[in-house]
């Protein structure tokens, strides 16, 4: 059995942790340097599966079974399209500038800290690259433990408090999904009399709209729940402040967006027709999460605390996006989950740097920085306007195609998400100005501008934020074939609800074609 | 009378006769004696495996075996093999008569299995509940082992009680204690009128049975049982019997009552939604792991018993697997607890474990980890396999019950988490160094990862055995 690119992707940070084990945790240093390699080689290879992706073909790549349980009908099957592949160089990206950044801030238990890590990657990167439902929920899970010793262990004060909840929340929301899993399993086994956890087999089948309607909410409310779409947020603030930066950063920039990719890759595909019944619905959350993340990110007093809830405005458009079913809307979103992993993972950085300087995170404890820390002020500022949406940069394109997107579907949509751009303008600006101007406080005077190796941390994402912004045309030419799929599954259906004739199927158009 | 068929219960009689004789010779030389059951053990279960495929009536109809009933004894052999390499190093001053307890409790297991007659079933169950009783007593000199026997003792007689009086109402109703003929008249001549007295006759019945798995109204045992009796011990006790327990459930009602499900199902499916939820959100409060881990096997009896309401094949197929992983997270967390010492079992003692033993605390994570049925442990795919009969038989509520729990029991099984890597020590305590005990939490560890990753192998045993 050779070892294909996309399985050696997905293993490569498990074995990359395995050498870990016997190192000595005296030497953080080493441990770092080793670290920080296994993650550059990671991403490094990622970029080779961009290399090989052939742009503008539909269906998956990469391809592979590999078999598992077979008496179940559960494989290791995995293959991405453009949308997982942009979200696994995310992930690869991210978690190398994760290492990166906690070099100094990661002062005990190092060497667990690294392994965790390295888990953590092989977890996400899992989730995006496997066709099996199974398998995919083998990844789901897995990736709590990582993500609640992150917390849990090198967090802040209520720590232990934010870890449960989020492996509490995550959890039941899981149950939902684990049961909507095994009855679509049975239900295709008594339609086909097959036993298969096969996503792409599973396609095929034409679930009727009742139970359709239980399947899909089943599977929203977990991937609600990991979004977060509101009413479903409450454990984010608490993790995304509690986490350390490396993890406030993988959580924002990449677990977040495996919701959202539940949605796409799972709930919209298998059950369209619910999905169409329930779009209102979820469009009205989405708007809610806009303007409640906008209100709440307004009065928070802490930095932190601040960028969580941006966090759930912007996921709060992501949703709006996908739930238009519009071209431009699905392909705002996904841009968008790129986007907001850039810069909110950045806007995350950034808070942890302040963080080790000053160890507090209160906005009031700031101010004039600029003065003393030009460089860092400038990238700061450049990532907070990205993060707001201004022409030029990354998060304008997103936004926008999901303005589109909405304006086509609803007006009323389209005008309260406007809105909530406006107070996202609001809220950032108010705080960069707290933070970045007005008088310097005595304490700050003398904090260091960025070192060479915090820069390093940045100035990648800064190349990304410009780069997406100005030119944008690759990204979109990536996930415009995965965007369309949905879109055309889903348009298959409308205005056929109940209607029994076989869907048109997209999957098996280029299902046979292997890479190389 | 076909004896053969129990040949490996008979080898194990002898090796049970042999070790008393040695005791009496030289008493107390525990690792001698220990090495001679090992031996009489490995002996019975080669002539097991040799016997795996058969399947046969013996005794005039009292004992029935076929694959899947041995199948079970596989698991009471490792659960009894794991127990005595604990042995080795947990217990220093004991007689070797712990090592006859433990071979009369296999033998009772095993035949408890095995029994297709009712009377022989209520012989095997009292063979086991005294042996055990031998074992939890052993150390004489603690102070909560009494109050463990005395316990155990009473709410074993009483469960006794309560199923002799479903026997007698059996006979009454059916004139035979045999279950294939039981079953057979409930085919041929249906329910009329009969159906009252077969819903009490069920009832008495479950309450001796639910007593074995800790299933509730009748837990009340365990939390107490598992605080005072010897670590090992009550990792044998919530692995073996437990699985025998169940073994038996599935004997009496889904070959005894098959042809009518409904009159039990009912009954069967509140008990494990009940048994289910109770036992986790006791364990929530409990801040003794040995306690904690008692609610934890009540939550566990309450996953397995909705595979029996499920009733298909793959419900079969996962009891024994879920017994079968359960055994080694047992045996893995006790050994542990084992390493620290049963007075050192509160969270706090746990606290800053991953500093002063690291490896005893990863491992203890990953047994933790396994329990909550965490993907790729073995703990996952038992769970899974449970609900995935449940689903099968569109027990859809069940399914979610089950998963919520699995959220619930999150909590406290990761707060054992959160003391050993969260926490800082109170007081430093460096644990010794014990070979047998690390053994057997390494051979537990292997087996969690190799049926959470690859249980396919073990699951086409399983089901060539239905």
């Amino acid at each position: 059995m050779k070892l294909d690119l996309l399985s050696l992707v997905i293993v490569f940070p498990l074995i990359g942790a395995i050498p870990v084990f016997f190192m000595s945790s005296k030497n953080r240093k080493m441990l770092f340097d080793y670290t920080l390699l296994v993650t550059l080689l990671e991403f490094l290879f990622s970029l080779f599966l961009l290399k090989g992706f052939k742009f503008g073909l539909y269906g998956f790549q990469y391809e592979r079974i590999y078999a598992w349980i077979p008496s179940i009908g559960a494989s290791f099957h995995i293959g991405i399209d453009g949308m997982s592949l942009i979200l696994i160089l995310l992930t690869t990206f991210l978690t190398a500038l994760g290492i990166l950044s906690s070099y100094n801030y990661i002062t005990h238990k190092a060497k667990e800290y690294v392994i965790v890590m390295l888990l953590m990657e092989t977890g996400m990167i899992g989730v995006f690259a496997s066709l099996d439902l199974l398998l995919f929920y083998l990844f789901w899970e897995l990736m709590l433990i990582p993500m609640y010793f992150l917390i849990g262990i090198w967090g802040h004060e209520r720590r232990v408090y934010a870890a449960f909840k989020f492996v509490i929340y995550t959890m039941a929301g899981s149950a939902l999904l684990i049961t909507g899993i095994l009855v679509l399993y049975f239900y295709n086994h008594s339609v086909t009399g097959t036993y298969t956890f096969d996503l792409l087999k599973l396609y095929r089948l034409n679930v009727p709209f009742d139970l359709a309607k239980k399947l899909f909410l089943a599977f929203a409310v977990a991937f609600a729940i990991k979004v977060p779409i509101f009413p479903f947020h409450t454990w984010l603030p608490d993790a995304h402040v509690e986490a350390p930066t490396a993890g406030s950063v993988l959580l924002a920039g990449v677990l977040l967006k495996m919701g959202i990719y539940g949605f796409l890759r799972f709930a919209f595909p298998l059950f369209p027709q619910a999905a169409l019944h329930y779009s209102p619905l979820f469009m009205a959350l989405g708007i809610i999460g806009i303007l409640y993340g906008a209100f709440m990110s307004w009065v928070q007093k802490d930095l932190k605390k601040l960028v969580a809830y941006s966090s759930v405005a912007h996921l709060g458009f992501i949703v709006l996006g996908i739930f238009t079913f519009t071209l431009y809307g699905t392909q705002g979103a996904v841009i968008q989950m790129v986007n907001h992993g850039l810069s909110t993972g950045a806007l995350f950085f950034i808070v942890g740097m302040l963080y080790e300087r000053r160890h507090t995170r209160l906005i009031e404890e700031f101010g004039g920085l600029a003065r003393v820390m030009p460089v860092f002020s400038v990238i700061f500022g450049i990532v907070m306007l990205s993060s707001i949406g201004l022409p030029g940069l990354n998060g304008f394109i997103g936004e926008f195609l999901v303005m589109l997107g909405a304006f086509k579907v609803s007006k009323t949509a389209a005008f309260f998400a406007v809105i909530g751009i406006i107070f996202a303008a609001v809220y950032m600006l108010s705080m960069f100005q707290r933070v970045v101007f007005l008088k310097v406080k005595e304490k700050n005077l003398t904090l260091p501008d960025l070192s060479l190796r915090e820069f390093f941390v940045l100035a990648p994402i800064l190349v990304f934020i410009f780069w997406i912004g100005v030119y944008p045309k690759p990204y979109l030419k990536m996930t415009e074939p995965s965007s369309s799929a949905v879109i055309y599954q889903i348009k298959s259906v409308e205005g056929a609800i109940g209607d029994a004739s076989p869907r048109i199927d997209l999957t098996l158009k280029n299902s046979g074609r292997k890479s190389r | 009378m076909n004896a053969h068929i129990l040949l490996p219960e008979i080898i194990l009689s002898i090796t049970a006769a042999l070790v008393l004789i040695i005791e009496f010779l030289t008493p107390r030389r525990l690792q001698f004696i220990g090495t001679v059951t090992i031996l009489g053990l490995l002996l019975a279960l080669f002539y097991d495996l040799s016997m795996f495929r058969s399947s046969g009536i013996g005794f005039f109809g009292m004992v029935k075996v076929g694959p899947f009933d041995r199948m079970f004894d596989i698991i009471f052999f490792v659960g009894a093999i794991l127990l005595i390499i604990l042995s080795f190093d947990y217990f220093v001053e004991i007689s070797g008569e712990f090592y006859f307890f433990l071979i009369t409790s296999l033998i009772g297991m095993m035949l408890l299995a095995k029994s297709s007659d009712l009377f022989m079933l209520f012989l095997s169950l009292e063979t086991l509940s005294f042996s055990l009783l031998g074992m939890i007593g052993i150390l004489k000199t603690k102070e909560p082992i009494a109050e463990a026997v005395l316990k155990y003792f009473v709410l074993a007689a009483f469960s006794s009680a309560f199923f002799l009086f479903g026997i007698v109402l059996t006979y009454v109703i059916f004139q035979t204690t045999n279950i294939s003929e039981i079953s057979n008249k409930l085919f041929a001549a249906g329910l009329a009128g009969l159906k009252p007295g077969i819903i009490v006759t069920l009832v008495l019945l479950l309450i001796g049975l639910a007593f074995k798995v800790a299933a509730i109204p009748f837990h009340m045992w365990t939390p107490d049982v598992y605080e005072g009796a010897p670590a090992p011990v009550v990792a044998f006790i919530s692995a073996g019997p437990k699985a025998a327990g169940f073994a038996i459930i599935l004997r009496i009602l889904l070959s005894g009552y098959q042809a009518h499900p409904e009159l039990w199902s009912g009954i069967v499916k509140y008990l494990a939604v009940l048994t289910m939820f109770w036992g986790n959100l006791a364990a929530l409060k409990t801040r003794n792991l040995k306690r904690m881990l008692a609610y934890s096997t009540i939550a566990h009896a309450g996953y397995v018993l909705v595979a029996i309401v499920s009733a298909n094949q793959e419900a079969y197929a996962a009891i024994v697997f879920y017994m079968l992983s359960y055994t080694f997270m047992v045996f893995g967390a006790f050994a542990i607890i084992s390493m620290l010492g049963d007075s050192h079992s509160n969270l706090d003692d746990y606290a800053g474990l991953s500093r002063t033993s690291p490896l005893l605390a990863f491992m203890m994570a990953i047994f933790m980890i396994s329990m909550t049925g965490i993907p790729t442990t073995s703990g996952f795919i038992s769970k899974f396999y449970v609900f995935m009969s449940a689903a099968k038989s569109n027990h859809i509520w069940l399914v979610i019950f089950g998963f919520i729990n699995g959220a619930i029991s999150a909590y406290y099984y990761l707060r054992v988490v959160v003391y050993m890597y969260m926490m800082d020590a109170k007081v430093e305590y460096t644990v010794p160094y014990f070979p047998f005990l690390r053994s057997v939490m390494w051979i537990a560890v292997i087996f969690i990862f190799y049926l959470g990753l690859f249980p396919q192998k073990i699951f086409e045993v399983i089901i060539s055995t239905l």
